[in-house]
C-alpha cells in the first residue's frame, strides 16, 4: 500500500509527558505526565524515533495509569470537606501538583514495505549506530534506556 | 485569677517574659517574668503550653507582630545540688543575691509568622511564612489575645489558615503534635462556623493519627 509512503511524522499532538524509564516488560516503558485527563488507559500515544535515517512515529498504547503524586488521603477524611480546602488551609499549593505515571506498550511504526507495524526493537537491533545515538544523553537514565533498545530516549516528546 | 484577653488589639497586652536565647531562626527561649520582674507577672494559664504569644517589631518604619506559640517549658533552679553549708541564713537573702532569685521558668517559643500592626492596634495581612528578621535578646514577649489569634489565622475571604503547621511540627520536635493540637483546640473555640469546624476536625485527626503512627501506637 503506497498510500502509507507519505505518512509524515506527527508533531501536531499535544505533549502529554516525559519518558521516565523502562517498564517491566521488554516492550514497555513508563511516562510521567502532569495531565490527569488527556490520556487514559487504552489510548494511543506516539513518539518519534529515527529508523534507518528516517523519522518514524512509533505508536504505543497506554496499559496502566497510576497517580504518582497528589494530595494525601488524610485530606479526604471528611467527604464534606474538599481536600483542596484542607490543602489551602495548610498553605499547600493545589494547582498542577498531580503527577500520573503511565505504563505504555510499544506497538511499533507502520512499515510500508511490510505493510504492518514493526517494532523498532527488531529493526534497530540490526542497526550498528543505534546505541551511540541513544547514549548521546549523558544522564544515567539514558544509558539504561539505551540498553533496552526498544524505549524512546528520556526527555522524548510523547504525543497522543 | 486573670481572665484571658479576647480583644482584637495588640495594645495593652500582658507581658509574659523576655527573650534570653535562641536555638535557631524560628525557635526562641523566653524567661517568664516573676514577681521581681513585674508588678503583674503572668498567671500559669497565661503562659502555659500552647499559648499564642507575639513580639512587637518595627521594621522600616512599619510595626509588625511576630507571632509565636509556647511549645515547651523548663524550670531552672541554680540551687539544685548545692545543699552544703552556706554563709547566709535562710532569711538572709541579701547575702546571696545572685542565687536567691535565679529560680525561674523558661519557655520555648516557636515562631509562626508575622502580621502588620495597624494604627488602631489591630493586625492585618497575616503571613505564615518564616519571618525574615530575627528577634533580639530582651525583646518583650506578650500574651496574644484571642481576637488577634483569630485574625492571624484568617486568610483571604475569611478562610482558615494554618500554613505554619508543618513547620511547627518540625520545630517543636517531640511535642510538635501536642502543641499543634493545643492550637487547633483553641481555634475550634474561635472559629464557630461548620465549615471551619470540619476543616479543623480533619486536621486534628490527621495530626493525631500521624502522631500515633510515629510513636508506634498504630501502624
Amino acid at each position: 500500500m503506497s498510500s502509507f509512503d507519505s505518512v509524515p511524522t506527527q508533531h501536531e499532538g499535544d505533549l502529554i509527558g516525559t519518558v521516565a524509564g523502562p517498564g517491566e516488560g521488554p516492550n514497555e516503558f513508563l511516562i510521567v505526565t502532569p495531565d490527569e485527563q488527556a490520556v487514559k488507559t487504552g489510548e494511543f500515544i506516539t513518539y518519534t524515533v529515527s529508523v534507518e535515517g528516517t523519522d518514524r512515529d512509533v505508536i504505543a498504547r497506554v496499559t496502566n495509569r497510576e497517580q504518582e503524586r497528589g494530595l494525601p488521603d488524610t485530606f479526604m477524611a471528611d467527604p464534606n470537606v474538599a481536600p483542596e480546602t484542607v490543602a489551602a488551609t495548610l498553605g499547600v499549593p493545589t494547582d498542577d501538583i498531580d503527577l500520573y505515571r503511565l505504563e505504555a506498550t510499544v506497538i511499533g511504526f507502520y512499515d510500508t514495505r511490510m505493510q504492518t507495524f514493526s517494532n523498532p526493537r527488531q529493526l534497530l537491533g540490526r542497526e550498528p549506530d543505534f546505541t551511540p545515538r541513544l547514549t548521546g544523553c549523558s544522564k544515567p537514565s539514558c544509558r539504561i534506556l539505551a540498553s533496552t533498545r526498544t524505549r524512546p530516549p528520556t526527555r522524548q516528546e510523547i504525543s497522543p | 485569677m486573670s481572665t484571658p484577653s479576647t480583644g482584637e488589639s495588640v495594645d495593652d497586652c500582658l507581658a509574659i517574659g523576655s527573650i534570653v536565647n535562641s536555638n535557631d531562626h524560628m525557635d526562641y527561649t523566653v524567661e517568664i517574668f516573676n514577681e521581681t520582674d513585674r508588678e503583674r507577672p503572668p498567671e500559669p494559664d497565661e503562659c502555659g503550653f500552647g499559648q499564642p504569644v507575639f513580639v512587637r517589631k518595627t521594621v522600616d518604619g512599619d510595626e509588625y507582630a511576630v507571632m509565636g506559640v509556647i511549645y515547651n517549658t523548663q524550670l531552672v533552679d541554680p540551687d539544685q545540688g548545692r545543699s552544703g553549708p552556706r554563709l547566709a541564713q535562710s532569711d538572709q537573702k541579701q547575702f546571696t543575691p545572685g542565687y536567691v532569685e535565679e529560680r525561674t521558668t523558661l519557655a520555648g517559643v516557636a515562631l509562626l509568622g508575622t502580621a502588620r500592626i495597624t494604627e488602631d492596634g489591630s493586625i492585618e495581612s497575616p503571613n505564615h511564612k518564616i519571618p525574615r528578621w530575627t528577634l533580639s535578646v530582651d525583646d518583650i514577649v506578650l500574651n496574644c489575645p484571642d481576637g488577634v489569634t483569630r485574625t492571624f489565622h484568617t486568610g483571604e475571604q475569611g478562610s482558615l489558615q494554618l500554613a505554619y503547621m508543618e513547620r511547627l511540627l518540625d520545630i517543636a520536635g517531640s511535642l510538635g503534635a501536642e502543641v499543634t493540637l493545643a492550637l487547633i483546640e483553641r481555634l475550634q473555640d474561635l472559629f464557630s462556623s461548620e465549615e471551619h469546624q470540619r476543616v479543623l476536625s480533619v486536621l486534628e485527626r490527621d495530626v493525631r493519627w500521624q502522631s500515633s503512627v510515629d510513636r508506634g501506637v498504630m501502624r
